[in-house]
């Protein structure tokens, strides 16, 4: 009984933790892990940029 | 200006503030005058806390820094994408569950109110000042185009967005942000597409970027780790990191504005997208001053882009021959820089090479006439600097009717936005940290709206008096970014003890807080390192200090009892 209310408990915490978010990711981690790997992207974007111009 | 450039400028302007006004006509209570309720989606979000961050001098003082230093400035912004990831986890969730007015009541909550009334001034006295930075940059517009005193510039600049700002309160803000946001960046890539159509007819695009980058203009990283270099990757990441966490997690003008989110998810989300389109924007904006400064080869550029400081100067015999001298040099440098062109098209490697030393030796020549011409208007009283004159130069003299005023009129919503987001922050504090806080604490919702109103006034009054100075400090871009960071670290290091550091007190906190501050304006007096450590050194003094503190008032505790 104990364990079954833990699991309820615990996926309606990630219900409210999947409202809201974008389609193309499943949870607020993939988010987050989306946006570094943007900025890292784009480190390495303004590298080549720079060492293409240069 | 022409008189289509004048109904262009007029009527982006109306409509801007008219809608917004429209928007918030409805009778306002505190909640609604200062965080606009929570009503906003993730997009309003995103581009309302970008319009804040993005104020007139982003747009004048951006393509202006990467004429004279090249694009490297992007590396500034490195930080941003982690600090909205901390934000997201951290921040949100504690201001919104706790439905907070300003990030500083937390803070009474988790210390005590000595705690918040010190990180509430920390945030109000470097806020008011950059305010007034902001209200001095549109200010320039008006007095390089009518030749008017900056003081009246000033006046009326200020005087404008004051009454928008106290009538619209910040549903207003928010509602013009988004508009806002669209029609500044439109008219940033409209204003690189003609910089690039008024070059010579044989060079493109990727022509202009290969010029530029031959320049030393391109080069946008820089992985040298130097303390005392102001942009290089790692002073971005790191440096940069923890100013902009103190700035969108500890700046009431950015609380302000995602705490508007509908939901938790909502600002998360704003904030998310901010992370991701906050750098390829900045780089945009300065690759437009990098193209600027490639049209410039082509055109003569003044020695002196402000044109009250060469008043100043023109008539003596020193600045003729100066002029005369820039004049060989740029038509020597124009025929350098159209054969480089060539040699780049023909991919002849060794010709480039030998023309690319050419062409940075004549730059080199004309830089130093650029700084002997400053020189000379400093010893005539002027202001030297006019990194902020050269985009604006550019487009007054070489654009078309109607977009010179639609420019014009970018920089002016650009300043309404992020002005107004600071004016209404402050408020936000002041009333809600301090006078309803302690000084009149029961009173009707009506009277907290009134005082609101008062205060939104007074702060916009005190912002003008500060504009009137503004132009003593250089580049505005980099100085309200210096001013930041003077006092964002601790305030930053205040919010990571109470997320972080359960065992530390509000005692401990509170004199370590102080202590930083003396320890960071120290640093900064003394030039002992480039400013965006300074946000760093604030943090982490203050967290440092206090896990000390609290050790030492911890054995106090135990000897006493």
């Amino acid at each position: 009984m104990g364990s079954l209310r833990r699991r309820l408990h615990s996926e309606t915490i990630m219900e409210e933790e999947k409202e809201g978010l974008p389609p193309f990711v499943r949870s607020w981690r993939q988010l987050y892990g989306l946006v570094i790997a943007n900025l890292i992207l784009m480190i390495m974007l303004f590298w080549w940029f720079t060492e293409a111009f240069s | 200006m022409s008189l289509l450039d004048w109904i262009v400028l007029a009527v982006t302007l109306t409509f801007i503030v008219g809608y917004g006004i429209y928007r918030s006509r409805r009778e306002q209570n505190l909640e609604s005058y200062l965080t606009g309720g929570h009503t906003l989606p993730w997009w309003q979000v995103c581009l309302s806390v970008m319009a804040t961050q993005a104020s007139a001098v982003t747009f004048l003082s951006g393509p202006g820094q990467a004429y004279t230093d090249g694009m490297r400035f992007v590396q500034f912004y490195f930080g941003l994408p982690l600090a909205m990831v901390v934000i997201s986890i951290t921040f949100i969730p504690i201001f919104h569950r706790l439905n907070v007015y300003t990030a500083y009541e937390y803070l009474e909550t988790r210390f005590d109110l000595r705690t918040r009334t010190l990180t509430a001034i920390l945030f109000l006295v470097p806020r008011w000042l950059s305010t007034g930075i902001s209200i001095y940059a549109p200010s320039i517009i008006l007095s390089t185009i009518f030749g008017w005193d900056i003081v009246w510039t000033n006046i009326a600049m200020g005087g404008i967005l004051l009454i928008y700002t106290v009538v619209g309160g910040s549903q207003a803000v928010s509602y013009t942000h988004v508009q806002q946001m669209f029609i500044v960046l439109g008219g940033m890539f409209l204003a690189g597409c003609l910089v690039v159509r008024l070059l010579p007819e044989n060079m493109g695009f990727v022509d202009t970027l290969e010029v530029a980058g031959k320049m030393n203009k391109l080069q946008t990283i820089n992985w040298e780790f130097d303390l005392n270099d102001r942009y290089n990757v790692w002073s971005g990441v790191i440096g940069g990191f923890f100013l902009q966490l103190s700035y969108f997690g500890t700046d009431q003008s950015q609380v302000g504005r995602y705490l508007g989110g509908e939901t938790i998810s909502q600002s998360r989300l704003g904030l998310l997208m901010n992370g991701i389109i906050k750098i390829p924007m900045q780089f945009l904006i300065l690759l437009v001053g990098a193209l600027v400064f490639v049209f410039y080869q082509f055109h003569q550029a003044p020695l002196v882009f402000n044109e009250t400081a060469l008043s100043k100067i023109e008539n003596t015999v020193d600045y003729q021959v100066l002029q005369k001298k820039n004049t060989q040099i740029f038509t020597e440098k124009k025929q350098a820089v159209t054969q480089l062109q060539q040699a780049l098209e023909k991919k002849d490697a060794a010709q480039v090479n030998l023309l690319q030393k050419q062409v940075l030796n004549l730059t080199k020549q004309s830089t130093e006439l650029r700084e002997k011409t400053q020189k000379l208007v400093r010893e005539k009283g002027g202001d030297a600097n006019d990194t902020n004159y050269i985009f604006l130069t550019f487009v007054v003299k070489y654009l078309p009717k109607g977009v010179v005023g639609l420019l014009i009129a970018i920089i002016f919503i650009a300043s309404m936005g992020s002005i107004a987001s600071a004016i209404n922050s402050l408020t936000s504090s002041f009333v809600v940290d301090i006078y309803r806080r302690m000084w009149v604490t029961q009173a009707s919702e009506s009277h907290y709206v009134k005082v609101s109103k008062i205060s939104t006034a007074v702060w916009g009054v005190l912002s003008i008096a500060v504009a009137m100075y503004a132009s003593r400090v250089g580049s505005l871009l980099e100085a309200v970014n210096i001013l930041g960071s003077l006092f964002y670290g601790t305030v930053l290091g205040v919010f990571v003890v109470a997320f972080y550091f359960k065992q530390i007190g509000a005692k401990a906190t509170f004199w370590a807080a102080v202590m930083a501050e003396i320890g960071v304006v120290v640093c900064w007096l003394l030039n002992l390192t480039a400013f965006l450590w300074l946000n760093v050194i604030g943090c982490v003094a203050v967290v440092a200090m206090g896990l000390l503190l609290e050790t030492i008032l911890g054995k106090n505790k135990v000897v006493n009892g």
